[in-house]
């Protein structure tokens, strides 16, 4: 009797015990999500040209949705997956979201933002706890798509009545040591109206009734049929939906359409001082040769010591965008002799991404130059900066005398600047470029 | 037993075999088959003939298994992967850490 007694007696404890340690659990839960979804609703997701999907509990499932703008008006859009589920999965989104918004805020690229997010995730995850995940940045004013994928499903470019498949072609993130991590991206022709729909694997995994997975065929059935590109997301819940009976809780899409930037991009508000001082009258000179070329990135330096002028603030940017114009042009036309002509079509794109990597990869010697001048005029001030190369040169006259074409895939490096800054000027012998930005009186 | 694993005679090669889902289920088994070896063998080969699926959790225990065996220094081979398996491994290219076949 007395045993019966006792053994009642440790039931009743372990049932409390355990309906504490629940209640316990299920409130950490709570709060952790709701410190998640801040972190993955910041952003700009919920611009009118994405679309997304999130089933409630993806977050802890280990899905990541996360959207900016760049400096210059471009669009960052990542979609990751983490191994593992719950608490371990959600701990490393929070430092790969830090990296997203403050790199991308501060005119970053896909390259440096995805090896900052791959030496945090090796330093701090576990061996066997990885990411997966798919990087783009899209931008309508260069008309194109740049794309990493390490180990997230295929997504699908929409471009015209074509579709091209974005492979994933990396290892996932966390995997690989800082020294060999491969950031090399993919870029693609991208117009505006054009779309790009990314997926989780818990859309391709999802298992029917007799344990059959959804799979990639019935996906791309889907986006065969599809008509309405703004419909296309709830036509593939319908699609699983029927396939499987009910929802999957984990279960991540998002849709973005190539947009021209109705204000070009956001300025930055990284700033430190209450605005008393203002460096006004200087100027500094910065050449770049070739094994710097070859893996830095000097322009969110060059931009964040501008960004120390008070006038020059609102404009940031148009600077931004016109001094990465000119960079680029200067690197890649001049410093690596490329022909833009090569970008003309899918394939085209593809040849000279790939010359790109392989003459930057080689490159001895060369250089870009980037001056600027800061000056006082009346009651402002003016920036001028130069941008100069080691290359040949091109025909200015014969780029100039083009019409400023904004429908081109090619060569819009030029017209781009001219439009943003009218008072651009190019040197006679195609080597340098010359664009002035000037303030007024401060308010 | 769902994973079993083997020592060649000269003590050089270790098999491990997986039966049915490769998940985190086989988390404690898998371990097992290789952490007590000593000296450890110089090639490991992880027979996938009769695994049915593989998830994120096995790829995880992978890397773990590549670690434990020398990370870069490792002489591990994947074989007998379905068609299913191995495009799990091909979307996360672990074919660039691992001989897979």
């Amino acid at each position: 009797m007395e045993r019966l007694w006792r053994l009642q007696q440790t039931v009743l404890q372990q049932r409390d015990l355990i309906a504490e340690h629940s209640d316990y659990l299920l409130n950490e839960q709570r709060v952790a999500k709701a410190v998640f979804d801040r972190v993955a609703h910041s952003g700009c997701l919920d611009a009118p040209n994405i679309r997304y999907l999130q089933s409630p509990y993806a977050l802890f499932n280990g899905d990541l949705l996360l959207a900016a703008y760049t400096p210059s008006g471009d669009t960052h859009l990542l979609l990751a997956d983490f191994t593992g589920h719950g608490l371990p999965a959600a701990i490393g989104a929070m430092p790969l979201a830090e990296v997203f918004y403050s790199m991308t805020a501060k005119g970053y690229g896909l390259a440096e933002i995805l090896r900052e997010m791959n030496a945090k995730l090796k330093r701090i995850l576990p061996v066997d706890m990885f990411c997966c995940a798919a990087l783009l940045c899209v931008s309508a004013q260069r008309r194109c798509v740049e794309v990493w994928n390490g180990g997230m499903p295929d997504g699908y470019l929409q471009s015209g009545g074509q579709r091209t498949a974005l492979t994933s072609q990396h290892l996932p993130l966390g995997v690989l040591r800082a020294d060999v991590f491969d950031h090399a991206t993919q870029v693609l022709p991208m117009v505006p109206g054009d779309q790009v729909f990314l997926l989780s694997d818990g859309v391709i995994d999802t298992c029917g009734p007799d344990q059959q997975l959804f799979g990639v065929e019935r996906l791309e059935q889907v986006l065969d049929a599809n008509r309405h590109p703004l419909q296309l997301i709830a036509e593939v819940e319908q699609a699983l939906r029927d396939f499987q009976g009910r929802a999957r809780d984990d279960v991540s899409m998002v849709q973005i359409t190539s947009q021209m930037p109705q204000l070009l991009g956001v300025p930055a508000t990284l700033y430190t001082d209450s605005g008393l001082c203002s460096p006004l009258d200087w100027s500094a000179s910065f050449e770049f040769r070739a094994a710097s070329l070859q893996q830095f990135n000097p322009l969110p330096y060059l931009l964040q010591l501008l960004m120390e002028v008070h006038g020059l603030r609102s404009q940031g940017p148009v600077i931004h965008a016109v001094l990465g114009e000119l960079y680029s042009n200067a690197l890649e036309h001049g410093v690596l002799g490329l022909d833009s002509r090569l970008k003309r079509g899918n394939e085209g794109y593809a040849r000279y991404y790939q010359q790109r990597k392989e003459r930057l990869a080689a490159l001895h010697d060369g250089y870009v130059r980037v001056s600027l001048q800061v000056e006082r005029a009346g009651e402002g001030g003016r920036l001028i900066v130069r941008v100069e190369d080691s290359g040949e040169g091109f025909d200015v006259a014969r780029v100039m005398a083009r019409p400023l074409d904004l429908d081109r895939l090619s060569g819009r490096g030029v017209s781009l600047v001219r439009q943003l800054c009218p008072a651009a000027s190019w040197g006679p012998d195609g080597r340098s470029a010359t664009v002035e930005f000037s303030w007024g009186a401060l308010a | 037993m769902a994973v079993t694993s083997e020592v060649s005679a000269d003590g050089s090669k270790l098999t491990i075999a997986i039966k049915g889902r490769f998940d985190f289920a086989k988390h404690q088994e898998f371990r097992n088959a290789y952490e007590e070896l000593s000296p450890p063998p110089a090639c490991v080969v992880v027979d996938l003939k009769d695994a049915t699926y593989l998830d994120s959790s096995a790829l995880g225990m992978l890397l773990l298994l590549r670690e434990h065996a020398g990370g870069d220094e490792s002489d591990i081979r994947v074989v007998n992967s379905s068609p299913d398996v191995r495009k799990i491994l091909g979307i996360s290219n672990f074919d660039k850490l691992f001989d897979i076949n």
